[in-house]
């Protein structure tokens, strides 16, 4: 009887770890989806600025600033600014591989103990 | 989509497709929903930059300071103004170059909305589908 409640005791555990790996992958897909976002309204930006002339004046606000740069400043910036999103969504993608992985370990270590269970359990009453 | 025969799939199974669907339809209807709230301020941006013409030069206008706080000006520059494109970043544009702009952005999101409006019949479609699959298992299991 003890060694039910011992291996109940554990899939529980097991099961909680797998509901926090699952949480922890959701996290990542949120991040990736936020910076999928921001990185398409930087294409549009780029866009925009590209149909410029090279003396048309530009403004980057920060913060209750508008602060003058010129096209070639402004197209240098954003373009940085997507190298370093791109740079994090291919960090984020590795992450969430390396995740997925871990779980689906998780979930064959839950599934063995629940067929363990299962076998222990009609015995047992 | 692949093609799987109504007959390997529970009723069970058939109703989580059926809520998968739904929820898809639910998407894309409100996405459409706010294209189109965003194509009517486009078109209020148009309309106002009718305003800027050449005999409204001088004309007193007010000056908004904060949401609830506004001053008199005048009307000084009616030639130029300045649109937001994106991630902080304000160009200053023509009458003619803010009016295309904005025609640019108009037609980009009636684009995407045409897109969605595709997918919203094609999921509708499916939904049918699978109701139809569903009843006939329904039917099927009562009449034995």
């Amino acid at each position: 009887m003890a060694d039910i409640m011992a291996k109940v005791k554990q899939l529980e555990n097991e099961v909680k770890a797998l509901r926090k790996l699952q949480a922890e992958i959701n996290g990542h897909l949120t991040q990736k989806q936020q910076l999928t976002t921001n990185l398409n309204e930087n294409k549009m930006v780029i866009g925009e600025i590209d149909l410029l002339e090279s003396d048309a004046t530009v403004f980057k606000m920060v913060g209750p600033i508008l602060a003058r740069e010129t096209v070639d400043e402004a197209k240098e910036n954003v373009k940085k600014r997507m190298d370093f999103i791109n740079a994090e969504l291919k960090r984020i993608d590795e992450a969430i591989a390396t995740k997925e992985k871990t779980h689906e370990a998780q979930k064959e270590r839950v599934m063995a103990l629940q067929a363990a269970l299962q076998k222990m359990g009609p015995r047992a009453g | 989509m692949a093609q799987i025969s109504p007959d390997q799939l529970t009723v069970e199974q058939l109703n989580a497709v059926k809520q998968s669907i739904e929820e898809d339809i639910e998407s894309l209807t409100n996405s459409i929903a706010q294209l189109r709230m965003a194509a009517s301020r486009y078109g209020e941006s148009k309309e106002s930059l009718k305003a800027f013409e050449e005999k409204n030069k001088g004309e007193k206008i007010l000056v908004p300071l904060t949401g609830s706080l506004y001053v008199p000006g005048t009307l000084s520059d009616v030639d130029h103004v300045l649109v937001d494109i994106g991630t902080g970043y304000l160009v200053q544009k023509s009458i003619k170059g803010a009016d295309d702009y904005v025609a640019r952005k108009m037609s980009m999101i009636s684009g995407n909305v045409d897109t969605l409006q595709k997918e919203l019949v094609e999921s509708r479609k499916k939904l049918e589908a699978i109701c139809m699959m569903l009843q006939q298992k329904v039917v099927g299991s009562a009449g034995k």
